[in-house]
């Protein structure tokens, strides 16, 4: 067993861990944040993608230990008083379908926009290439990313137009 | 997919590390990234009693030219290398393949020193490095060694490094003016390990002939391998597309594919062939040819 | 899935990710009932966790072992299957090997298909198909064309694959017939030399044919197939592509363009024919509005993504005048959802959304019984506007819907039932029908055989869209997953029947990357038959990419004298026929 805390959400978390118990086990299981999703077993799908010390990483390919001292954020703690943009974008570009994929993406795509914040959409889409998605066809999601730029770029975004 | 139980170290120092590795011998692992180690874990395929993580050790991220070499820390992860300024005006080549390496995720996390002494025939980083004649710093309790890059992959799986020895920096000698490089990769889909890749780095001489040139081949031996008599045909020689086809051929022929999911012994041949074509081609367009 | 079996009150309550809640239910006190699993001691809660697309409708060997061991030991048991074990063990969608002849006049009026299909079913048939149609609706395979004659049969085998043919993303067979269909169409109009737009505008079923009887004994309810092959033309710039087709030819560059005019069946079904196990293929709507006029509607569907919330809000809301913020939507849940087979088959619109609709009716024709009541005029006198009666003549003499709604509790006239509740299990006269025309523009890399969607237009008809943005989401998303069998996934098996690729390291799933941008647009040509003319649409697109790709691919090829290549068509196929034509010379 190996002592570690974690600040998960902002939240300073001391437990006893095994070295093997993989951070995503950790995040699901013994803090119930159920948001954090598996998908794979070969960190092929992104849909366990978290934060970590602002980055994104594959919670499933991550030891609980090697967070130890880190900042963990899930998405659980992305909204702060109201859905961040990204959320929004989701919502209102219809990003999500399932929801399965959703979490995953949105937490890569933070990462995303803090170092792009203006990205094209071939940056979009080969900046979201390990998270996969069955659901969306990745349309709208680029868009939801699209929208997101745009307001934390302090932009006024226009509601969705009609479609189809 | 839980590993099976081990022990953690997360050492702060390389001594510190360095006497774990001879306290545990060979049942223990260094980690880095983890992103090849945890994986192989959880599919059971690697077993290691102990894990020491060396990811906390200080002082090994860095980018930097000094003396004559690009010196690349082992901890530098990816996506230092994807962003750097310096490796994206300077060193086309790297930047061309660490963007083509897994994803954004997993980039994050994956170390450059990690890529190489997993001695994957299937990772990027062997043929690059290959290609631009680099070589490595080893550190072991008798202190440092350099290796070449061309001793440094033994065979399937197979590095130089001794049990006990950490892989700490990569030294890649400053190509002169008039060099350029490109990495092409072929895979099934973005994030895949290459049906075929090529690494070629490449320097003019004043008049535009082929003065130096590395050409490396990923995932088509058991070991990361340069084409030295597709490097040979073209050293000295002025680049016509003929020459270039032959040297092309030259590296098709001597490359040692398996048949796999990802194609027929044939296939691969030829993809080597046309991706070494036209990366000569893009590094002497890279090189202001 | 989690089985909890409480040994004291004998109640089992599962919480599983399925699509049909309630034929699960049934199927469980059908085969356990003797041994005290009831079926009023069963309830079944499908939760929102993830997708289905055919996948979560079937009983699982995992299920029946967790709820045996939760049975056996009164404890709550969780059975989880990892992603290789899903991708080893699951049941699969297809092994098709068809045999097609089309048989057509020289200048290509066609005249009758016969289909042969060998399948591949696994080592015990997963397909849950509609008692009555044992190869799914797979006769849909004559497509949209007009002939008289058709002929298909199928054998399915046994093997020791995991279970087979389930309908993935797919009203049970659709997908392959329509490969079958558009495949054929393609090679026909090579054989004699014809443009493959111009083939299908002949020989389209024209719209004065409606409701059309298919060779194969369907009745197609509504079709305007030409208009959603121009626009298609249209939107992608056909004729001049053809041009640039033949140019790059001429300099050995290879470029295709492929179409695919789909005509679908959806909505299963009518009573008279479909069932499951014997239980009627109807679906259901429960609504009940609550004395301040907000809603709460459940149905016997259960949505996997698919928007149910919002697509069914928005009936209600249009036919009853309560806005759909008012109005929550509950599925999934056996103990209080009303009775209904569930989500797959793009159904959920036709049958539980027309029930939707009927329901509200109901409730429309009691809030006019009130109104009269109220208003002291005969129900005759009285004119409907969206959320409200008004007396004819005079508008200002009305009442709105939360009003009457109110009334119904407090104040309803002396007879009448009070509350404001409505309950419609929809029997669907028939199935729908929806079609589309898609086009696909490919450019291949010669020496790599690596193939790139240039573009990718879909125009789709499903008749009246609801909600046009959860439509169109649909379709991006099945056209990724038609693009999927059409290029990359594939379970590969050695000879001795291990698979080789049961990770998705090796199954390959498109990314964002290599999916293209998706070009949609739509023609409008309602069901005569669904109460608000909707036919379906969530599996059109996965039905009609695999040929338009498919199609745009062969096409790039077929000067060299290619006529087929089987899905998916990998560079690593393309290579080898270009090897094998002397385009290229393999080191
Ligand atoms: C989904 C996925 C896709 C991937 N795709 C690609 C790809 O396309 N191309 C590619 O090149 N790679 C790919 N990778 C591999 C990834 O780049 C690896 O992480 C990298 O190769 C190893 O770096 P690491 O720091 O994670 O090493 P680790 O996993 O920590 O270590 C790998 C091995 O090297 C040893 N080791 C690590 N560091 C040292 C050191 N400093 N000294 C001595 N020994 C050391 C370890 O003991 C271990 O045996 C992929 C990985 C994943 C998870
Ligand atoms: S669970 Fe699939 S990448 Fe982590
Ligand atoms: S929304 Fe279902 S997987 Fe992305």
């Amino acid at each position: 067993m190996a002592n570690i805390t974690v600040h998960i959400n902002g939240v300073a978390q001391t437990l006893d861990v095994e070295p093997r118990l993989l951070l995503v086990h950790l995040i699901r299981e013994n803090l119930n944040l159920t948001g954090t999703h598996i998908g794979c077993d070969t960190s092929s799908c992104g849909a366990c993608t978290v934060l970590m010390d602002g980055r994104s990483v594959k919670s499933c390919t991550v030891y609980a230990v090697q967070a130890n001292g880190k900042e963990i954020m899930t998405i659980e703690g992305l909204a702060q008083g109201g859905l961040h943009p990204l959320q929004e974008g989701f919502k209102e570009e219809h990003g999500l379908q399932c929801g399965f994929c959703t979490p995953g993406m949105i937490m890569r795509c933070v990462d995303l926009l803090e170092r792009n914040p203006n990205p094209t959409e071939d940056e979009i889409r080969w900046g979201i290439s390990g998270n996969l998605c069955r659901c969306t066809g990745y349309n709208n999601i680029v868009k939801a990313v699209e929208y997101a730029a745009k307001k934390m770029q302090g932009a006024e975004v226009p509601a969705a137009e009609t479609v189809a | 997919m839980i590993p099976q139980a081990f022990n953690y170290e997360a050492p702060t120092t390389l001594a510190g590390a360095i006497a774990l590795l001879q306290k545990y011998g060979s049942d223990a692992k260094i980690m880095s990234g983890g992103h090849s180690l945890i994986p192989m874990m959880k599919l059971r395929l690697a077993t290691p009693e102990h894990v020491i993580d060396i990811s906390g050790i200080k002082g090994m991220e860095y980018i930097h030219e000094e003396g004559g070499y690009l010196k690349i820390g082992a901890l530098t992860k990816e996506v230092a290398l994807e962003e750097s300024k310096l490796i994206h005006s300077k060193y086309p080549l790297i930047t061309d393949a660490t963007k083509m390496i897994a994803d954004p995720s997993v980039r994050n996390l994956a170390t450059v020193g990690g890529n190489l002494a997993h001695g994957d025939a299937a990772n990027d980083h062997p043929a690059v490095m290959l290609a631009l004649r680099a070589s490595v710093l080893a550190s072991g309790p008798n202190g440092d060694r350099e290796i070449s890059i061309d001793d440094f992959f033994l065979g399937f799986f197979t590095t130089a490094l001794e049990p006990d020895e950490i892989l700490t920096e990569i030294r890649i000698p400053i190509p002169p003016a008039r060099s350029g490089g490109a990495y092409l990769k072929m895979e099934r889909k973005v994030g895949d390990y290459a049906t075929a890749g090529v690494a070629v780095q490449l320097s003019l001489d004043a008049s535009g002939r082929c003065h130096q040139i590395g050409i490396a081949l990923t995932n088509v031996s058991a070991a990361s391998m340069r084409s030295t008599r597709a490097e040979e045909a073209l050293r000295g020689q002025t680049l016509s597309d003929d020459l270039i086809q032959k040297a092309a051929t030259m590296a098709a022929q001597d490359c040692d594919p398996n048949a796999d999911l990802r194609g027929s012994v044939a296939y691969k041949r030829s993809i080597v062939k046309t991706l070494v074509t036209r990366a000569i081609h893009s590094a002497v367009e890279r090189a202001g040819a | 899935m989690s089985p909890d079996f409480d040994p004291i009150e004998a109640h089992l309550t599962m919480y599983m990710t399925t699509q049909a809640p309630h034929a699960i239910r049934t199927v469980i006190a059908l085969v356990a009932g003797h041994v005290g699993l009831s079926e009023e001691k069963i309830r079944v809660i499908a939760s929102d966790i993830g997708g289905g697309f055919g996948g979560k409708v079937p009983v699982y060997p995992g299920y029946v072992i967790a709820i045996a061991a939760s049975v056996l030991i009164g404890k709550p048991v969780k059975w989880i299957e990892d992603r290789m074990e899903n991708l080893q063990a699951d049941s699969f969608a297809r092994d098709y090997d068809m045999t097609c002849e089309l048989a057509a006049t020289k200048d290509g009026k066609i005249q009758g298909l016969r289909i042969k299909t060998l399948a591949d079913h696994g080592y015990t048939d997963a397909a849950a198909n509609p008692s009555k149609y044992p190869a799914g609706m797979f006769s849909i395979c004559t497509g949209s064309y007009d002939y008289g004659v058709a002929f298909t049969e199928m054998d399915a085998v046994y093997t020791n694959k995991p279970p087979g043919g389930v309908a993935y993303r797919c009203s049970f067979r659709v997908t392959e017939a329509v490969h079958a269909i558009e495949r054929m169409v393609d090679r026909l109009a090579l054989e004699i030399g014809k443009d493959s737009a111009q083939l299908r505008m002949e020989n389209f079923i024209k719209k004065e044919q409606f409701p059309y009887h298919s060779p194969l004994g369907w009745e197609y309810d509504s079709g305007d197939y030409g208009p959603a092959l121009q626009k298609a033309m249209d939107i992608i710039g056909y004729d001049e592509l053809r041009k640039e087709q033949a140019e790059k030819r001429k300099n050995g560059e290879l470029m295709g363009i492929g179409i695919c005019s789909f005509t679908e069946v959806v909505g299963a079904g009518p009573s008279k024919d479909f069932d499951i196990l014997g239980i009627k293929m109807f679906d259901s709507a429960e609504i009940r509005v609550h004395p301040t006029g907000k809603a709460i509607a459940r149905f016997g569907t259960k949505s996997q993504g698919q928007g149910h919330e919002t697509t069914y809000a928005q009936i209600i809301a249009q036919e009853l005048g309560i806005p759909d913020e008012h109005i929550h939507i509950e599925e999934g849940d056996t103990d209080t959802a009303p009775y209904g087979l569930g989500t797959y088959a793009s159904r959920s619109t036709p049958t539980a959304g027309a029930a939707a609709a009927v329901a509200a009716r109901k409730l429309r024709d009691k809030a006019r019984k009130i109104a009269a009541y109220l208003l002291e005029v005969s129900e005759e006198d009285l004119e409907w506007e969206v959320g409200k009666f008004f007396v004819k003549g005079a508008p200002e003499k009305s009442k709105t819907i939360q009003e009457l709604v109110f009334a119904a509790y407090t104040n309803h006239p002396q007879g009448m039932e009070a509350g404001f509740e409505a309950t419609h299990y929809y029997d669907p006269p028939n199935l729908t029908f929806p079609f589309g025309s898609y086009i696909c523009v490919v450019d291949i890399d010669k020496e790599t055989g690596s193939i790139k969607i240039r573009r990718f237009v879909a125009i789709d008809d499903c008749g009246t869209i609801i909600n046009p943005m959860i439509v169109q989401g649909q379709i991006h998303g099945g056209l990724t997953q038609g693009l999927a069998p059409a290029m990359f996934e594939e379970l590969i098996y050695d000879e001795d029947g291990n698979m080789l690729n049961g990770s998705f390291m090796d199954y390959l799933v498109p990314t964002s990357v290599e999916s293209p941008k998706w070009e949609t647009g739509h023609t409008i040509t309602p069901c005569p038959h669904h109460p608000i003319g909707a036919k379906g649409v969530g599996e059109s697109p996965t039905v009609g990419a695999p040929p338009a790709i498919a199609n745009a691919i062969i096409d790039a090829l077929s000067h060299l004298g290619v006529t087929h290549i089987d899905i998916p068509i990998t560079p690593l196929k393309v290579w080898n026929i270009l090897v094998e034509k002397g385009v290229i010379e393999a080191v």
